[in-house]
């Protein structure tokens, strides 16, 4: 789903789609999360790249300023690097937009930052911005649906036993519950995994 | 005869599953989604991302007694497709380029060392004309007083009422036989129903229009 300003919604998982979709060449990326949950999406985001491809190598970056961040990329670095760009302000992209030369690199970069900062990037880093393109992301949420999955679930499973909850868990407790796949399904969702072993 | 000593063969089996349930679906996300870009399966990899999940228990509903005294390792789901006892085509499902069908659940306990396989069942659905309507692979939930008459780890060929002993299987060798196997090689037609086959559908035709 793409949002006005060509910012696109993805989870996590859907952005590490995009970045393996797009790897082999060099690249850039920005990805705007939350204040204060950069640290958990960086390393969620390594997670999700390692699970699509555990040979890719991936190195999380946080230098807390660009000036920093161009003095480690100045070292050799992996395929994928991931910035925790959040603390970064006007000076910042303005300096890593003058400088981007250094950026430059065979692999991707991918910035992990706040609205705040990225419209910081917007406002002081016209051609950073150029280079990111359409490839700016905003973090939704992994499993926007679970709850709905969930009811959807009990009540399929409701239709198909023709039993309400309470007389499963009932049965569970008992040890009297028929032990087919979807009866497990059924406590897990209920919330009752405690009476998984009561067969 | 009791069955008991084939219903420990198939089952005492050390499988090889990541320790967390995440991993474990975002194994199987990946080879979907690898299926999904080599068209094995007719759905996009977006498609993958929803109708794959990833359910926890609810913690609101966790018993207070268990949440207090930390007592509680959770469990989760791991679903591909709609919840489809009806076998209905219209509910989400994943699509094989032969037009075979297939959903799955799996129901897995992280422990503090790894994750433990409590149930499955996978269902893979046939277009008409190769044989057997679908095959179910299930694992019951251990320790049922029934143990000794049911099989725990079974396959359903194509009948709910019919099942056989089936290897324990990793969700991943389960998805793996259904992407890549329980069809027919390249080229090749199906076999032209024998003399049996064909009666034993025909009566089926007319029970069914009773």
């Amino acid at each position: 789903m793409t949002l006005g300003g060509g910012v696109t919604r993805a989870s996590v998982g859907e952005l590490a789609l995009r970045l393996i979709a797009i790897r082999g060449a060099a690249g850039y990326a920005a990805y705007l999360v939350a204040a204060g949950a950069v640290p958990d999406v960086i390393a969620e985001l390594g997670e999700e790249l390692a699970a699509f491809d555990p040979a890719l190598a991936v190195e999380a970056l946080g230098p807390g300023s660009g000036e920093l961040l161009l003095r480690a990329l100045a070292r050799p670095t992996r395929e994928i690097v991931v910035v925790d760009a959040a603390a970064y302000g006007d000076r910042d992209w303005g300096l890593l937009d003058r400088r981007r030369s250094s950026l430059a690199r065979a692999g991707l970069l991918v910035f992990v930052t706040t609205p705040a900062s990225f419209e910081a990037l917007m406002q002081t880093a016209p051609n950073l911005a150029s280079w990111l393109g359409a490839f700016v992301f905003e973090q939704a949420p992994s499993a926007p649906n679970n709850a709905m999955v969930r009811e959807q679930r009990l009540a399929a499973l409701r239709t198909w036993a023709q039993k309400s909850d309470q007389d499963v868990i009932v049965a569970a407790t008992q040890g009297v519950l028929p032990a087919d796949p979807a009866y497990a399904e059924w406590l897990v969702l209920l919330g009752r995994g405690d009476l998984l072993d009561n067969g | 005869m009791s069955l008991a000593k084939l219903q420990v063969y198939v089952t005492d089996r050390q499988l090889d599953l990541p320790h967390r349930a995440k991993d474990l679906f975002r194994t199987l996300r990946a080879e979907l989604i690898e299926a999904s870009n080599a068209k094995a399966i007719q759905e996009s990899p977006q498609d993958v991302f929803r109708r794959l999940q990833l359910l926890a228990e609810p913690p609101a509903q966790l018993l207070d007694h268990l949440r207090a005294n930390n007592l509680h390792e959770h469990a989760f789901c791991i679903l591909g497709g709609e919840k489809n006892q009806a076998r209905d085509h219209g509910a989400h499902h994943f699509q094989r380029s032969d037009d075979a069908w297939f959903d799955f659940s799996i129901v897995v306990r992280e422990r503090s060392e790894h994750l433990d396989l409590l149930a499955y069942d996978f269902e893979l659905r046939f277009p008409p004309g190769l044989g057997v309507p679908f095959l179910r692979f299930d694992l019951n939930l251990p320790h049922h007083a029934n143990d000794e008459r049911d099989i725990r780890c079974h396959l359903h060929p194509g009948s709910d009422d019919i099942l056989v002993p089936a290897p324990l299987m990793t969700p991943s060798e389960l998805l793996t036989l259904f992407l890549e196997g329980a069809q027919l090689p390249a080229g090749r037609a199906p076999r032209a129903f024998t003399a049996f086959e064909a009666a034993w559908f025909e009566q089926m035709y007319v029970l069914t229009r009773r």
